[in-house]
């Protein structure tokens, strides 16, 4: 079945670009030039995908968003515009877009996203992942972390840290396998940032507790246990 | 010398010069009337030992000598002498003190009628009485002790007052006129801070209608209106930034349809590659002008905390896509306050455009597709040093780094605009950071940020 993308966008020749590029790609496009003729046409569920530029005649895009997230919550939102302000990134969150790309923008990126978001409506949540040790738990897929029922906040780096060695089960990880496993091939470090982020992580979970549960094996990494 | 000072020398040095001639003035007056009464009340005592004389039958000098000693207008060391006619000397007081007279004295008396003048202490005064019957010579002497002690009293009080007072003066002086140009001061203060970031600096006015608040109030106009042409200059800048993006995003849909296509040759499309190239270009200048022009301290205050670390991930992430094989060695060095410090107040998505386009540099001009990024505490100060090897830039170069459009020697061969260092400092700037450039060893590049935490 054809995707069907709708399109608000008042510049021609770009409209008519982004549906050349989408059709090519296999989609059905819906081309709209102005706000409110769309909202007096839309229906909700009619499209798997809404793009919208803020900066149209007759209804603004932001308000487009508000009237259709009214109807229908479900089709992903992109927002195009020349506005590159963190402000008007805010405002079209608020207002239910779900993602903003700001003009000019390469089509290899819009499709990107637009394919992330599909894939993302497709996909249903996964079943919420937990990882508990003692009285900490993780809960993966919303990167959240709690200590005897107390969140601890955690950077992205520190939570994928903590991640790594819960998944061990136990097992001692070397630096090394963690260094690989925080970072990607572009970033190489030494082993003296991997005892740094084991120290911020340490400070978090361990520090207000008697049992300690992240351990050192001198000479060779760490492991994540209730006990020695 | 500063108008401050010169306003309290002057008056102090023309209160210092009147003070000293009236009290000259006073004293020298003083003076003049001691002696002229003192002239006087010899006067009176030689006219009346003339007339003891003239009423004394007999020339009966002791009882004359008597009276005169118990006269009350006895004077102090005083002496009297009478001479008739022929110059002789027909009576002298009881006093022992000496006298110096001389022939010519009297004849001097004889052509003016009386002299009066100083006799080492003693005033010396003489008359010639012509009376019917006979003529008298009188010379007088006495020390007017009385009005010298006066006289005297009145010297140390008047150096004392002038001493006294000009030095009150010049301290008073000093300080009323430093009370009354502080204003003056405070707005020099003022108008040194203001620069591009405060251009909404005004200065406060109070309601009395000086010349200083009126050129503050000058002042303040002033800068209404050259903050008004800057933000229109921002505006302009903006405006102009984003209009042409709608245009601009035509050309890349455009040429990246184009390029798309199937049935285009090879050559042609080599062609729409270089111009896409150079349409990016332009992309990333008119989004730089654009972040320059909208910088403002106002607009983007620090609210939020982020952690930096995860700022430069963020900032590495983003730059792998448009320099895939560029690696970093990223190290961290252990301190007690490293998690504190990583914390910051501020806009995270200007402080990763500032890490970024360090970052950006680095590659650019590195020789061998790697940077350092070392971050480390030192003393109250977060630094993110980032090194690459590479060409370096000479002192003078240095100094314009951060100046807008600025490009180095080294810069040959490289796209970019010169905008980015720019940006980087007005960020950090805006968060009270700073940046130093450095050649730390030969063909090495090193940036630090330091944040103070």
């Amino acid at each position: 079945m054809l995707m069907k993308i709708l399109i608000l966008e008042d510049d021609f020749t770009l409209s008519k670009e982004i549906v050349t590029f989408f059709t090519s790609k296999s989609f059905e496009c819906t081309p709209y030039y102005d706000g409110s003729l769309l909202l007096k046409k839309y229906k909700a569920n009619d499209y798997d995908l809404i793009i919208l530029d803020i900066n149209v005649p007759g209804l603004n895009g932001i308000e487009v968003c508000k009237a259709i997230r009214e109807l229908d919550k479900k089709t992903p939102i992109i927002m195009l515009t020349a506005f590159s302000e963190i402000e008007d990134k805010l405002t079209s969150f608020e207002y239910g877009a779900d993602d903003y790309l700001v003009k000019p923008f390469h089509f290899e990126e819009l499709f990107a996203r637009v394919s992330s978001l599909l894939r993302r409506k497709e996909i249903p949540q996964q079943v919420k992942e937990k990882n508990s040790i003692q009285d900490l738990e993780i809960f993966e897929t919303e990167m959240k972390v709690f200590r005897s029922g107390v969140e601890i906040k955690l950077t992205p780096k520190e939570f994928k840290l903590l991640l790594t060695l819960a998944n061990a089960n136990g097992k001692v990880l070397s630096k090394q396998f963690i260094a690989d496993k925080l970072w990607d091939y572009h970033i190489e470090t030494n082993q003296n940032t991997i005892e740094v982020y084991i120290n911020f992580l340490r400070k978090k979970i361990d520090k207000d507790h008697p049992v300690k549960l992240i351990h050192t094996k001198i000479g060779y990494g760490y492991y994540l246990k209730d006990s020695e | 010398m500063t108008l401050k000072n010169r306003i309290s020398l002057l008056v102090s040095l023309l209160f210092t010069a009147l003070f000293g001639l009236a009290s000259a003035f006073i004293f020298i007056l003083y003076s003049n009337f001691r002696k002229q009464e003192f002239n006087d009340r010899l006067e009176i005592k030689a006219l009346s030992t003339i007339k003891l004389l003239a009423s004394v039958k007999n020339e009966d000098y002791k009882i004359m000598r008597l009276i005169d000693k118990n006269s009350i207008n006895q004077l102090y060391d005083e002496k009297t002498l009478i001479f008739d006619a022929d110059f002789n000397l027909i009576y002298s007081s009881i006093d022992d003190s000496k006298i110096n007279w001389s022939v010519a004295d009297l004849k001097f008396l004889k052509k003016n009628k009386t002299f009066f003048k100083k006799q080492g202490n003693n005033e010396f005064y003489g008359v010639f009485f012509d009376t019917n019957a006979k003529d008298y010579y009188v010379l007088i002497t006495a020390n007017d002790s009385y009005g010298k002690r006066k006289l005297v009293y009145l010297e140390y009080i008047l150096i004392i007052s002038y001493v006294l007072f000009t030095a009150l003066c010049w301290i008073l002086t000093s300080f009323t006129v430093k009370k009354v140009m502080q204003p003056l001061g405070s707005f020099h203060q003022k108008i040194k801070n203001i620069n591009e970031n405060n251009l909404d600096t005004r200065i406060q006015v109070k309601s009395n209608k000086n010349e200083i608040d009126l050129i503050a109030n000058e002042f303040n106009f002033m800068m209404d209106r050259i903050e008004l042409s800057y933000q229109k200059q921002k505006e302009f800048t903006a405006h102009a930034s984003h209009e042409l993006r709608t245009p601009l995003s035509r050309i890349t849909s455009q040429i990246e349809n184009k390029i798309a296509q199937k049935e285009i040759d090879s050559e042609s499309k080599t062609f729409l590659n270089t111009i896409l190239t150079d349409v990016n270009q332009l992309t990333e200048l008119i989004n730089s002008l654009l972040i320059l022009s909208k910088l403002d301290n106002k607009k983007y205050e620090n609210k939020e905390t982020y952690r930096l670390d995860e700022i430069l991930f963020t900032a590495i992430e983003k730059l792998n896509k448009t320099f895939p094989d560029f690696v970093i060695l990223f190290e961290m060095e252990e301190n007690e306050k490293l998690d504190t410090a990583l914390e910051i107040r501020g806009n995270r998505k200007l402080l990763e455009i500032a890490i970024s386009n360090i970052l950006k540099n680095a590659c650019v001009y590195s020789d061998n597709k790697q940077a350092k990024v070392k971050i480390s505490c030192e003393g109250q100060n977060l630094i993110i040093a980032v090194s690459n090897t590479g060409k370096t830039l000479d002192e003078k170069e240095q100094k314009s780094l951060f100046q807008p459009f600025m490009r180095g020697e080294n810069a040959n061969g490289t796209v970019g605009f010169g905008l980015g260092l720019r940006i980087v400092q007005r960020i950090l700037t805006l968060h009270k950071a700073k940046i130093v450039y450095s050649v730390p060893n030969e063909n090495t590049n090193l940036f630090q940020l330091l944040f103070h935490f």
